[in-house]
């Protein structure tokens, strides 16, 4: 009589790479060999292939209704159009987190089913950063990346600034942060430039990246004061944001956006087409819809986002 | 188009014939008749006289499946295509119910008990039959799906070889996933 357990790993990994990443979390503890499967890097290659090849899942934020719980959408099965929800509270995930400060986090970057998320917690009526986690809300794994070199401190309250997360050609996964250079002399932060950091997944340290241009862009410095870190978009091993674009003259307000490449670490630039005509006061981001670049924008007291699709 | 015959013979000696288009649907088999080592019958060490016919009769339905049968349906209208705009909904039909007729014929084939299921996927595996492997291991995921660890255990026979310490820790994390489940 053969049994489950006469069958060779590779049909048991098939079998179990096709079960939805819940089931498979719990099935760590049927036995001792199928616990050890699923945590082979192997089992993870395959069942992300498997579930690169079913319908999308939507990670949703649902931190105004609830703090700290994520809303996971599945296509239902047979409806083409229906979805189904399910809260998931980051509480457990963040059981580790620190004690006498009550975190908050904000979604920056997500890439094959991991969230980049960057937590804060308040000081008096400052927000102020406390690092950079990636984790798996589904698995409920999480890891805390280490302090970088980057202050996203401006007088203790959060300072502007960009962070990626994405994955490069050989499926490793980056994250990279960029923030102002500190100025010392003033209290205003004055043009010097942008400072870069990259850490691959893994590693113990942030490695410093040059970047070739001055500033990231801002129309309206008046309402753009409120600070904030915004992610980046991710895109077949590329991340884009907006940046201010170099100029020689005495103004500029020009935005451009900032390419980099997981794959060399490199970074350039895409002009926007002059004739894209933007109304002033605006919030300018971008999205990714269907595999291309979008650029969204708002004026400052509208709710409306008009969205332009760039191929 | 006639074909040659090839001759398997399972683990218990039996001996079995198949047309060699239907046997191309196992890379092993292929790889043995283009490498010219076809030399009478093929032994099949690692399958049974029971379960040889099942897998034979899943290479008939699909030998020379590799893109052959549709070339056929198609019989070299392709050019005509452009000239008549209401072919394609002609072949659109005719694909669909091929489609619809393999799916019936699946359920049919499918229709088997747990010990079958192990013998074929092994089998599937053995003479790498990729479609093959991939039907019996769907049907073994959607018989798991949706059950907890100890009814796993229980239907498949497998004992937990963990120590209390270790089944202590794994109660704590599936105790969280009832949680989680709540919410649904």
């Amino acid at each position: 009589m053969k049994e489950v357990k006469h069958l060779p790993c590779e049909i048991v990994s098939e079998i179990l790479s096709r079960l939805p990443i819940e089931s498979i979390m719990q099935f760590k503890s049927v036995c001792k060999s199928w616990f050890s499967l699923i945590e082979d890097p192997s089992f993870v290659k395959l069942q992300l292939k498997r579930a690169k090849s079913r319908p999308h899942r939507l990670i949703l934020w649902s931190n105004q209704v609830r703090k700290n719980w994520v809303l996971l959408l599945d296509r239902d099965k047979e409806g083409k159009d229906m979805w189904k929800g399910r809260d998931i509270s980051l509480e457990y995930t963040f059981k580790y987190e620190k004690q006498d400060h009550c975190l908050n986090f904000i979604i920056v970057g997500s890439c094959n089913g991991l969230l980049c998320m960057v937590s804060t917690f308040w000081y008096g009526c400052c927000s102020i950063f406390y690092g950079i986690f990636i984790c798996n809300p589904i698995t409920q794994e999480c890891t805390m990346l280490p302090v970088g070199g980057g202050r996203f401190f401006n007088g203790g309250d959060i300072a502007e600034g960009q962070i990626g997360f994405g994955v490069d050609s050989s499926g490793k996964y980056k994250v990279i942060q960029i923030f102002k250079k500190q100025s010392f002399s003033s209290d205003v932060d004055d043009d010097c430039g942008l400072k870069g950091e990259i850490i691959t997944l893994g590693e113990s340290s942030w490695r410093e990246i040059e970047i070739p241009y001055q500033s990231f862009y801002s129309r309206d410095d008046s309402w753009r004061k409120r600070r904030a870190i915004e992610g980046m978009v991710f895109m077949n091993g590329v991340l884009y944001c907006i940046i201010q674009k170099p100029t020689t003259h005495e103004v500029s307000d020009q935005p451009i956006i900032l390419v980099f490449n997981l794959d060399d670490d490199k970074f350039s630039t895409i002009e926007f087409r002059p004739s894209i005509e933007l109304p002033p006061y605006y919030e300018l981001g971008l999205i990714e819809i269907k595999g291309s670049l979008a650029l969204h924008h708002r004026c400052r007291d509208d709710l409306v986002f008009s969205v332009i699709c760039m191929k | 188009m006639s074909s040659t015959k090839i001759f398997l013979k399972s683990s218990d000696d039996k001996t079995f014939e198949i047309d060699e288009t239907a046997a191309r649907a196992s890379e092993t088999l292929k790889n043995i008749i283009d490498g010219g080592c076809l030399d009478g019958v093929i032994p099949l060490p690692n399958v049974s006289s029971n379960i040889l016919p099942k897998v034979i009769e899943y290479c008939k339905k699909h030998g020379g499946d590799n893109g052959s049968s549709k070339k056929i349906a198609n019989g070299g209208v392709d050019k005509d295509k452009e000239i008549l705009p209401d072919y394609d909904e002609e072949e659109d039909k005719r694909e669909k119910v091929r489609v619809d007729e393999l799916k019936k014929w699946e359920e049919e084939y499918m229709d088997f008990d747990q010990q079958v299921l192990y013998d074929l996927m092994l089998a599937a595996n053995y003479l790498h039959i990729k479609g093959l492997l991939d039907l019996t291991v769907e049907k073994a995921a959607s018989m798991i799906r949706g059950r907890t660890p100890d009814q796993i255990r229980e239907n498949f026979n497998i004992n937990s070889d963990f120590t209390p310490e270790e089944e202590e820790e794994m109660i704590l994390i599936e105790d969280e996933w009832d949680d989680e489940w709540a919410f649904d």
